[in-house]
């Protein structure tokens, strides 16, 4: 219960850092950090509705914010 | 017993980073609180739950395989990518050509 609670606190600070975060680059890393968070959550999901599915979901949403992030970066400099 | 600890001590390292995500100065130190979220947070918090599968839950062995994968994956992929975001940054704030 208090762990929960701990978990959302933090995904909603990281909510609010991103939108007021002033340069683009803290708005690519909280968003990264979020996504963590929301894996974690989904991967809790899974675990307690005993369905494997969204297991799949957690592993694609570990895999899609890196290639942002990479994407993002090699696109500032050019 | 075991699973329980990591999962105190990752809510804990996650609200230290978050906290720290909007209390540090600079970009550079606000990408060291982020991956401290992710790594000591939620990387932590996804060894917990393999282990709560492996000994209590009583669920099957993909599920522990699966969520192994997401762990290493993580470990590999967000360092990397604060690496690369922070070296982006740099060159961008020094006005150095790629």
């Amino acid at each position: 219960m208090i762990i929960e609670s701990i978990f959302i606190t933090t995904a909603h600070l990281l909510t609010i850092r991103t939108i007021i975060s002033p340069t683009y680059a803290d708005h690519v890393i909280s968003i990264d950090t979020l996504t963590n968070i929301i894996i974690l959550f989904m991967v809790a999901y899974s675990i307690n509705i005993k369905n494997p599915m969204y297991l799949d979901t957690a592993l694609l949403f570990a895999m899609i914010p890196y290639v942002d992030v990479i994407a993002i970066a090699k696109l500032v400099n050019k | 017993m075991i699973h329980e600890t990591l999962l105190t001590i990752a809510a804990l390292s996650a609200l230290i980073g978050a906290i720290g995500f909007f209390r540090l100065p600079d970009f550079y130190t606000r990408v060291h609180a982020a991956t401290m979220v992710t790594i000591g947070g939620a990387c932590l918090a996804l060894t917990a739950l393999a282990l709560h599968i492996h000994t209590t839950a009583g669920l099957s062995a993909p599920y522990t395989i699966k969520i192994l994968m997401i762990i290493a994956f993580i470990f590999i992929t967000n360092p990397t990518g604060s690496h690369a975001l922070t070296d982006a940054a740099m060159k961008q704030a020094s006005g150095q050509e790629n």
